[in-house]
This record gives C-alpha cells, structure tokens and sequence, in this order.
C-alpha cells in the first residue's frame, strides 16, 4: 500500500533548481534506501517529503493530496530524524521519547504512555530513561532520538543518515531496528551514505546524484559495477550473504589513490 | 537534582510574600512597624495609610509586575534562541523599548494621550525583539547574539540621549540616569495601571507559548515536523516579550539582568524544561526584582540606588561567568 | 533686622568705589547683572546681555532683552563687542574675567546674593559702578522695606522644585519665605543645605505651604514628583500642602523682580 506518493517533485533555490523534478513512492513495509555522493540533494529530498521546505510538484499521503491535511495530521502520520539530531538543553530519556508524542497531544493520556514505555522498551533504554540525554554516549543517544521516532506511531518515517558516528554495533543494531519498524507496517526512507549497509538493510534503493535519481531498484541490480565506478568513483567487493551474493565493502578503482596494489 | 516544582513553587512565594512585606515596612519616610500595623487597621494614622497606599503599594506592585515580565521573557528568549544568554536587557530590547517611550514622554505625545507612554515603550520593544530576530537568523550563536544585542543597546541608548538633549526641558537632559539605570521610586498607582494589564498579557502569551517550546529542544526542523508552528511560535514569543518587557521599561526605565539571573538560579532546582521552568521563572522575576527593589532602599547611600544598578551587579560578574564557562567548554 | 540692613546699605554705599565717569556701554556676562543692568542702567548703557535673558523661564525680562544685543559669555564676542565696563558673575565666569583682563578690559565680578542684605549690597555695588547711585538707592529702599520679623503664627512651608528639590541657603529660597511671612521647614525636613525631599515625608510632615514655579517648558519626568497623586490625596485630606505658585525667575536674582515676588506670595497665601 503506498503511504506518501510524489510526482514531479522539486526544489528550487533562487533560479538553481537543487532537486528533481523526480518521482517516487513510499511502500508500507518496505525500507527505500536514498544513496549519493554529496551534494546529491538526499538531505533536501527527506525535508522536502517532510514539508520543510517549499517544494513543486504533487505530493499525496494517505490517498489525499499532502496540503490538505493540516499540520498536526501531517505531524502524526509522517515522522522525521534529522542527520546528528541535537538537544538544546537537558532532557531526560524519557522526556525526550515524550516530544515524540506531541503530534498526537498533550503527552499524558494512556496511549500516550503506553507508546512512550514501548518505544524506551524496544530499544533497550529501560536502565537510563531517567537519564540525562546529553551525558549518554554516542550509541545510547542514537538510540533515544529513535525511541522519539518510534513514539510517534508514524505512518511514514523519514530518516537523515542514523548511522553516522556510531559504532559499527550501534549501525547495525539501528538499522534493524528501523526495519523492524517497516515490517510493522511503516514505510521507511532512509538516507544513508554507508553502501553495504544500504544494500544490506534496504529492500529498494535511490540513487542520487545532481538532483536526479540515476537508478532505482532493487540493491543488487542498482548498485552494479558500472554505477559504483560513474556515480561514486569506486569498485564493489562481493560475497555471499544472508543466501545471495551481496555488496559487503568497497575498493578503490585501480589506477586511483587507495588501490590496494 | 530536580526538586518538585510545587516545592519550588512554594518557596517561591513564600519569599515573595516575606519580600513583599518588608517592601511595604521600607521607604523614604522611617515609618515605625507598630504605626503601619496601626493604620491598617480603624484609627490609625491616614497618612501612614496614604503613604502605604498610594507610594509603597504601587511600588511593590510594579516591581512584582515588572520582574515577572523581565523572568517570564528571559526564560521564553533562552528557549526561542537555544541560547542560555539571552534576555531582554543583553539583546537590546529593553534599550529600544526605553528609546520608544522616551520619544513618547518627551514629544509631549503622552501628556496628551496616557496610554501613548507604555505604548511607545511596547514598540520600542516589538522592534527590539523583530530586529534582534533578524540580526541573528540563521546563527543563534552566542557571539552573533551577544554582537547583535550590543548594537542594538548602544544606538538605543544613543537615541535616548540624543531625545533628552533634543528636548525642551532642562531636567530632561538629567533624567537619561532613570532610563539608563531604572528606578521604581515615587511610582503612582497610575503607573501600575498604565503597565500592568499590558505586562499581564505578555505574561499569558508567554506561558502559553511554553508548550510549543518544549519541542524547539530538537531543534527548528524537528518542531517543525512534530507539528509545531514555529514561524508562529516566533511571533507569540515576540509579541509576548514586547508586551512583557516594554511597558515596564517605560515606566521605570532600564533594568537588566533579570531574565538571565532568575532562569539560571531555578534551572538546577526546576529542570530546562519551558513548560516547566518558564512559570518558576516569572515567580523568580517578581521575587529577585523586588529584592532588588528592597536593597536600593536599604542601602547606606545618600540617595535612593537606581534598581538597574543593584541588578546590573548581580547580573554582570553572572553574565562574565558564564562566558568564560562557555569559552571553556568550545576551548 | 530692618536697622542692620540700613547700615550694610549705607556702609556699601561708601565702601563701593565709583568710576571716574559713568561708562558708556555696559556688557553683561551673568544672568542676575543682566537684571541688574535692565533695571538699574540707562537703556543707552546697555551694550548686551547674555542669551539666557531672552528665556521667559528664566528671566522677567525676557521681552526686553529682544531688543537687545545678546551674548553666550565668550571672550571673542564681548572684544568685538569692545565694552567700557563688563558685568560678570564672580563665582561663574572666572576663566572668561581673566581672559577679558588680560585684554585690558575693566572687568567687575559681582557676587550672587543669597540674603536680603547682600543683595541691597549689590545693588548699591552695581548702581556705583554704573553711575546710576540714585536709581539704586531706590531700588535698596523698597527692598529694604520688605523686612519684616516673622510672627510666631507663620505658616510652615517649603520650596519644592521640579524633582522634589528643595533649594538650599545659597540661594535666595529661605529668604524669599522669610519675607513672605512663611516659616522655612526645609531644616526639619533635613534639608537645611538643600537635597532632595520625598513624597513620603511630605505626606508625613505636611507643610501648610508648598512654593512650586510657574516655569513649563515641555514635559520631563522631575515633573512627576509634584504631580504624585499621594500629594493630592493628602490635601483632599487634611488640607495641608497647599500649593501656591511663584516665577522662579522672580526670585532667582536679587532684583526688583524679588520684591514683585515678595509681594505676590504674600498675597497667595493670604488669599482663602
């Protein structure tokens, strides 16, 4: 079922056209994976879905055209982790899963606890939700912006590279966490800049590059030899995994710095 | 760490109560605490009562008023900015609401049209707050703030002198120490009415705004995408602080420090918190402010101190603190 | 008291040393020798006065000085001017009276009165200097006759100023009560060297009479004090701080115009 659908849509700064026009649809269960190098427009294509900023083209969520709903039934249905989420000021654990309710009211009422202690709960927050958000390492912090993310019960979740200066543990353990969220039902697009892990967490992949997807499908077809060397300057290492043959790293090309040869 | 707010709270207004008394008991005239209690009471003496009534009273009401405001917006502007260093005296805005009434007092506007003095302070404010908005869009860092906040008080209080030289009288020219420095001596009751209904709706914005700034913790894009109106966020809290702020300043001048103090003495006891911290905050105003007010007075100096000053050296050596803290901590 | 002041006038009159002849043009530097120069000097003797006496809230003879050429007090004006006799203020224009000697011009430092006899004194002073003896003799005789003792029953009362300031013995404040017939509270009120008063303690102590000027020259906060409304109250109270209204100009030199303020305080007060 397609919860958020975009057609023709575009960012625009000024005269400079940074995004699109492109299309693209947004499946329940599934993780949509957006890679690119930078400059791609990736982090501009989540706030344009997210509706920060002001985008051309068609959007529908729901069945229903995106303007019209208003902004607290937009708030509830689409959620939004932006890349190294920050906290102005001390917040405990579990005061920060709770602004994850704020689309849906006050934060008080059963439901709205019930979320909050599944979300501590599902990612394993139990010990230091009485915590300070700000003395947590890197990891524990991650895993409290996601908690947020989870309070929600959003529909559609829309995520900034979550992976970013985590330990190698941590990366994984968000991902799956975050794939777990899409076979609940939500409809996930991830941005990530890690390749293996995009091909491996991903049902569905974009790849950007100027603005434009380039290529769409599915990992293993998209990210072929000839597109990692054009798009990425870069070679694929593959091996079996999980049954298929998947992308587990990345090399240089030959004849360029960092050749192992 | 946090204690319960209600204790806080409690404490709070206790000191208040206590502050409040020993306002009433101090002044210009030594007044004997047996004569005070006499004429609150039948028989006693109808001056004493008048003083109390018609000097010490409006006094202690617009230092309640006025520090609740000063509190109330320091906390709001901190959450608004993300930053700890804001409040109404250090970005500005109390200099352009003084610009503001000054132009109203002394153009003869208000001698006319009452209302027009804690009006013109009310502008002055709303154009304080929108600019230092502006001067800081995109970079609520400290030193774009703090830079931006001396410019502003500096060509406001430029402008102010410049008013009182312009102006006809010849007292005029004396009184830039009042704007500049603050002082809650000799108010009437019409000065409490002139500013506390305005200052009470600053208050209300503020408090309800308090919600919606609960989500700015993640950051403008995250509020915005949890629903939060932010672009409308930004005008409540403006509004809110001009209303606050400005009406204040145009009845007792300059006085700053008090929303940076207050916020930063209660954050350890009540938490970051807006929807907690900012009502604490408006309490704290009203009981540092009128404190202050209580040590201008009691002071063994010749004349009464200016508020602004007694503010200023508690707030200042503070204010220098928490600079260097900050250095330290991107050192 | 009238018989000393008699004495110290006929004393000064001799002790004053008159000019060869009486000069010809006469600049005044000080804001009481222009009122001196205008009520004592021939108008042809009257070679400028300072800009300060074309302020109505400044000085009675404001419509006067319109017609007169004026001066801020500099050096380089009273040399074009070239005066045969310059009136200055003894206390105020120090580095200007050094300057203008140096130039060889007669330079006459008057000092301000601050009681009644010191004023007859000056007057007679200037009146010498001006070869106008005759004119100043009269003048110190009306002034003279304003003398009075103060009876038991005078009524207390206090100069208040725009601020709450209440002016102190270096000035013509306390006398111009005394003549009045109005009892100076200024030292019960610790303010016996001048200051500033409170509403407070007016409400308290309140003086049967408070003096306030007549001066508005757009508004200023210092006008908030007379205007408290605890002073109202008190009056509709009690009926003390009965405000009366006097030309602080009148009284801020010691000239004839002190007489016509004498006069007309005295009448106020009398008056239900």
């Amino acid at each position: 079922m397609t919860l958020l659908a975009a057609r023709d849509l575009g960012v625009a700064y000024d005269t400079r056209q940074v995004l699109g026009p492109l299309d693209l649809s947004l499946e329940a269960g599934r993780v949509l994976g957006v890679v690119g190098p930078n400059g791609a427009g990736k982090s501009t294509l989540l706030r344009a879905l997210a509706g920060l900023v002001p985008c051309a083209g068609h959007c529908t969520l729901l069945d229903a055209p995106l303007a019209r709903h208003d902004d607290r039934a937009r708030a509830r249905a689409i959620g939004y982790l932006p890349q190294m989420p920050q906290v102005a000021w001390p917040l405990t654990v579990r005061e920060l899963v709770a602004l994850g309710r704020l689309p849906h009211g006050d934060g008080r009422t059963p439901a709205d606890r019930s979320a909050i202690d599944a979300a501590i709960d599902a990612l394993g927050l139990g010990p230091i939700a009485a915590r300070n958000v700000l003395t947590l390492s890197g990891g524990e912090r991650m895993r409290a912006h996601l908690a947020r993310l989870a309070a929600g019960s959003h529909r559609v979740l829309l995520v900034d590279e979550p992976t970013v200066s985590l330990d190698p543990g941590y990366q994984l353990e968000v991902l799956g966490y975050l794939r777990r969220l899409a076979r609940d039902g939500a409809a996930a697009l991830l941005v990530l800049h890690d390749l293996p892990l995009a091909a491996r967490y991903c049902d569905e992949l974009l790849v950007l590059e100027a603005g434009r997807i380039v290529r769409r499908g599915a990992p293993a077809a998209t990210l072929d030899d000839a597109l990692l060397a054009s798009v990425f300057g870069v070679r694929g290492i593959r091996a079996p995994l999980d049954g298929m043959t998947g992308l587990v790293g990345i090399s240089s090309l030959p004849g360029t710095e960092g050749h192992p040869a | 760490m946090n204690r319960a707010p209600g204790t806080v709270a409690g404490v709070q207004a206790g000191l208040l109560l206590v502050a409040l008394v020993a306002s009433l008991t101090v002044g210009a005239a030594d007044i004997p605490l047996r004569a005070l209690l006499a004429a609150l009471g039948s028989g006693g003496d109808a001056d004493v009562l008048l003083i109390l009534r018609e000097i010490r009273l409006p006094r202690a009401l617009l230092a309640i008023a006025i520090g609740a405001g000063l509190g109330l917006s320091g906390a709001a502007l901190q959450a608004l900015l993300r930053n700890p260093l804001a409040e109404p005296g250090v970005v500005g805005i109390s200099a352009t609401g003084a610009l503001g009434a000054v132009l109203a007092f002394y153009s003869g506007f208000s001698a006319r049209f009452a209302l027009a003095l804690p009006l013109g302070g009310l502008f002055g404010a709303l154009a304080g707050t929108l600019l230092i908005l502006r001067l800081t869009r995109g970079s609520g860092a400290s030193l774009a703030l703090i830079l931006a906040g001396v410019i502003l008080t500096t060509f406001a209080s430029a402008g102010t002198s410049l008013v009182l030289s312009l102006a006809p009288n010849p007292y005029a020219a004396y009184e830039i120490i009042f704007w500049l420095m603050g002082s809650l001596a000799d108010r009437s009751l019409d000065h409490v009415l002139l500013a506390v209904p305005f200052i009470g709706a600053g208050v209300w914005l503020l408090l309800h705004a308090a919600r919606d700034l609960e989500a700015l913790a993640l950051g403008e894009d995250t509020a915005r995408s949890l629903g939060v109106s932010v672009a409308r966020l930004r005008v409540q809290v403006v509004v809110g602080t001009a209303l606050a702020v400005g009406p204040g300043v145009a009845v007792a001048g300059f006085i700053g420090f008090v929303g940076l103090l207050v916020p930063h003495a209660l954050r350890p006891f009540v938490g970051s918190r807006p929807q907690r911290l900012l009502p604490q905050c408006a309490l704290g105003g009203a009981v540092l402010t009128l404190l202050a007010d209580l040590g201008c007075r009691l002071m063994p100096t010749t004349g009464e101190l200016k508020l602004g000053i007694v503010t200023a050296l508690l707030g200042a050596p503070y204010f220098l603190y928490l600079l260097t803290r900050e250095r330290a901590l991107h050192a | 008291m009238r018989a000393a002041v008699l004495l110290l006038a006929l004393a000064s009159v001799f002790t004053a040393t008159p000019l060869a002849a009486a000069p010809a043009r006469v600049a005044s530097i000080n804001l009481c020798t222009d009122a001196l120069l205008f009520e004592l000097a021939d108008p042809a003797q009257i070679a400028s006065v300072t800009h300060l006496s074309r302020e109505p809230a400044l000085s009675v003879h404001a419509a006067r000085a319109q017609t007169v050429a004026i001066n801020r007090g500099r050096a380089e004006e009273l040399i074009a001017l070239n005066p045969d006799l310059v009136l200055a203020g003894a206390g105020s224009n120090a580095p200007t009276i050094t300057l203008l000697r140096r130039f060889g011009y007669e330079v006459a430092p008057i000092a301000t009165a601050a009681t009644l006899p010191e004023v007859i004194a000056i007057v007679h002073e200037v009146g010498a200097l001006l070869g106008q003896q005759s004119r100043a003799a009269t003048l110190a005789a009306a002034l003279a006759a304003l003398a009075a003792p103060l009876p038991p029953t005078a009524p207390g009362a206090l100069i208040v100023q725009p601020g709450g300031y209440v002016p102190g013995p270096d000035t013509l404040g306390p006398t111009l009560l005394e003549l009045a017939g109005l009892r100076d509270l200024a030292p019960t009120f610790g303010l016996a060297r001048g200051g500033f008063a409170s509403v407070e303690a007016l409400v308290l102590r309140q003086p049967a009479v408070i003096v306030r000027g007549t001066r508005s020259m757009g508004r200023a906060l210092a006008d908030d004090f007379l205007a408290h409304p605890a002073l109202a109250a008190a009056h509709r109270a009690r009926g003390g701080l009965r405000t009366v209204a006097v030309n602080d100009a009148a009284w801020a030199c010691g000239s004839s115009a002190l007489r016509d303020a004498v006069l007309a305080l005295r009448a106020a007060v009398q008056a239900p």
